[in-house]
């Protein structure tokens, strides 16, 4: 081979390397979906819906955006936000921080946009929740559990409960309730997988349990039998899955194909009807923490549930959609005790809310502006998600 | 040591894929010097029509659509046979109008035939993983994988079916190039496609038959890596795209048992690798592109490759 190859081959990585970067600004698209037209007289109430709605986590982006614009119809159909017509700008962060605050950008320029129903990732709502701190804009993330968002400043708030939080109710729920001693701990290594991971190493050994392998990989990832295998070898009694359920549904199939026979405990990137669609057998009996019991008899759950399936057909709304439209309503709400569709007004009023009753459960705030909630627990059972028989105890 | 026994057996099955797609680029590398970006797309789509030919339904466009509900060998032979036309259209198309202009002109069309192929296949079959039906004869009716244990080492039947499939495979293509009279052709047409032309070779169909055969490879490589990951997504070719280029690299670009090698010393290093180096699971990837340095700056040729110069 001559110089001529060596050189074609590191210009083929350059180029390829440049296409990437290509990639990355294309996919940073974005669409708006609103409702009718505007009545003329009073302000809209806009709000800014951002996940990634495209790329490997576009599956997230969808329910998102399909929990808001239920919200949005449901409002719309009431007469609007004090007046004013309810209108959703969707917002393509493909999860990355680097879109993300593209997108936070947008937002912060839309006079109109009063209220942010997003980020989705832990990594993309740090990047842009510095941006809408600073500029005045109301954030409220439905599913971004790293600790740090919050203390941002006083317009990021979020109603999911923090990894850590989550982390300490799952240990504790792991060795307490079903007396497991000898844990291992498999975590996807970003903000969120990291995070949860942590709270729930320190909460385990804090309860008296104790860590015997702790393993982590990349989201996207498709193997994980080296870190399977050096898991097996440790003995547990209990495998702690942090992450998502795409490479989730992967490692309780690599864990059988490797004879490793063990409980396994998903965190809420579990929590998806997708996982034992995509794990198959390999996944029943997995536990799962889970934001939002869809079969839950509540006028208000059935009311979305059944709104959620009629426009989007069969399948049940997850966490992510059902947060996202408790979102929308929670802001749409404040707006209404605000008496106006401002961003200010509407993040003085959000610290005044008290209690808002979400359909995922009731929502307070703290005074960081983090949520009080409930943990509960689903189990894979013949290839769906049911309430587990061993609910934590509050 | 039954852990770095079976440390061992994960990155041979890993590897037996990443020779498969690295076939393919080596091949069409040997006779054009294009590395067609596009094999890793080709690999998906493989998966993708293994999938759909096994299931009684699937989702197209966001409708649900009746299919043939084939067993999983014979699905896999039409998905090789689908993308090796569709390989060899986008030569036909994508390729061959730039055939005598500059060399990254047509790097860069195949770069752009990959993203196409991303986005037709996401709106195809949406962003979704897609779930890979179990295959009877490598899975119990419970759904357990079908496996035994040698010395503590686990293996499934499927894994065994892999491996033996990639070195069959593998030994007909080198006695097809090496000993057919079209495999003569092609490396005739490798050595100086003029030439081979003055003397009678229809280089045209040389290359089309190289990119009939590495497509068909990637699909095989797809349908399988299917099979072992449970599961298809429209992203999915890319890493095992880029990872079988470096096992080409690695072996020798343009030398068909140098691909072989390449891509199985590629799994197995990655396996070790991510088990072994501190924090190395974080490093998976990056174990490969290293190795893709340390063999262009010390051995560019490859280990398998020749080291006389092929052409001025």
């Amino acid at each position: 081979m001559t110089t001529i190859h060596k050189k074609l081959v590191l210009i083929s990585i350059l180029v390829l390397a440049l296409a990437l970067a290509l990639v990355a600004v294309v996919g940073c698209g974005s669409s708006s979906s609103s409702g009718d037209a505007t009545t003329a007289a009073s302000t809209p109430f806009k709000v800014g819906v951002a996940g990634p709605m495209t790329g490997d986590y576009a599956t997230y982006g969808k329910s998102h955006k399909e929990g808001a614009e239920i919200a949005m119809e449901e409002l719309n159909a009431a007469g609007g936000v004090n007046g004013g017509q309810v209108s959703l700008e969707i917002g393509d962060d493909l999860g990355d921080p680097k879109q993300a605050v593209l997108v936070a950008q947008k937002y912060i320029d839309d006079a109109e946009l009063v209220v942010v129903d997003g980020h989705q990732f832990s990594g993309a709502t740090i990047a842009a929740g510095a941006k809408y701190e600073t500029a005045g804009l109301p954030m409220i993330s439905p599913s971004a559990t790293n600790p740090d968002i919050t203390d941002l400043g006083a317009y990021i708030w979020r109603i999911c409960m923090t990894d850590a939080v989550q982390g300490e109710g799952l240990a504790n729920y792991s060795v307490m309730t079903l007396n497991k001693q000898k844990i291992a701990i498999m975590y996807d290594n970003s903000d969120y997988g990291r995070g949860l991971a942590d709270a729930y190493e320190a909460a385990v050994k804090a309860a008296g349990g104790s860590i015997v392998g702790k393993e982590q990989y990349a989201t996207g990832d498709t193997d994980f039998k080296a870190q399977l295998t050096k898991l097996k070898g440790a003995g547990p009694d209990l495998l702690f899955l942090s992450g998502y359920y795409p490479e989730g549904s992967k490692i309780a199939q690599q864990a059988r194909e490797l004879g490793m026979d063990v409980q396994m405990l998903g965190s809420d990137g579990y929590a998806s009807d997708e996982l034992p669609k995509l794990g198959g057998a390999a996944v029943e009996g997995m536990l799962v923490s889970t934001f939002f019991d869809y079969t839950k008899n509540e006028a208000a759950v059935k009311k979305f549930v059944d709104a959620y399936k009629a426009k989007y057909g069969g399948g049940n709304p997850d966490w992510f959609a059902a947060n996202s439209y408790d979102v929308v309503m929670l802001a749409a709400q404040a707006a209404k005790n605000a008496g106006k569709n401002e961003r200010t007004a509407i993040n003085d009023a959000l610290g005044s809310i008290g209690t808002y009753q979400g359909i995922a459960g009731p929502v307070t705030f703290d005074e960081n502006g983090d949520v009080i909630k409930p943990l509960q627990i689903v189990v894979v059972k013949n290839g769906a998600l049911a309430t587990a028989p061993q609910q934590p105890t509050q | 040591m039954s852990e770095l026994g079976q440390q061992l057996v994960n990155g041979l099955m890993i590897g037996c894929l990443y020779a498969l797609i690295a076939v393919g680029y080596t091949m069409v590398y040997g006779i054009i010097e294009l590395i067609n970006f596009a094999f890793g797309e080709l690999f998906m789509f493989g998966a993708f029509i293994t999938i759909m030919m096994m299931s009684p339904e699937i989702t197209l466009f966001g409708n649900t659509v009746g299919m043939p509900h084939l067993n999983f060998f014979l699905a896999i032979i039409i998905a090789m046979a689908v993308v090796a036309v569709m390989g060899v259209t986008i030569e036909r198309l994508a390729y061959r109008p730039l055939r005598n202009a500059p060399r990254l002109a047509a790097l860069i069309s195949a770069i752009g035939v990959s993203i196409l192929l991303q986005n037709v296949a996401q709106s195809i079959f949406g962003s979704q993983q897609v779930p890979f039906p179990d295959i009877p004869l490598f899975t119990t009716p419970a759904g357990a994988p079908r496996a035994f244990a040698l010395g503590g080492v686990y293996i499934t039947y499927f894994q065994v079916f892999v491996v033996v499939v990639t070195v069959v495979v593998m030994l007909l293509l080198n006695f097809y190039v090496k000993r057919t009279r079209m495999g003569r052709a092609m490396r005739a047409s490798a050595q100086d496609k003029r030439t081979s032309a003055l003397m009678g070779v229809n280089v045209n169909k040389v290359i089309a038959l190289t990119f009939l055969i590495g497509s068909a490879m990637g699909a095989l490589a797809g349908g399988l890596y299917g099979g072992v990951y449970h599961a298809a997504w429209p992203l999915m070719g890319f890493n095992p795209g880029l990872k079988a280029f470096i096992a080409a690299v690695l072996g020798g670009i343009g030398n068909i048992p140098g691909a072989f090698l390449g891509g199985l010393l590629l799994g197995v290093i990655e396996a070790l690798g991510s088990a072994y180096l501190p924090m190395g699971s974080q490093y998976r990837d990056a174990i490969a592109f290293v190795i893709l340095i340390l063999i262009l700056s010390f051995r560019p040729s490859g280990l398998l490759g020749s080291t006389v110069s092929q052409k001025a």
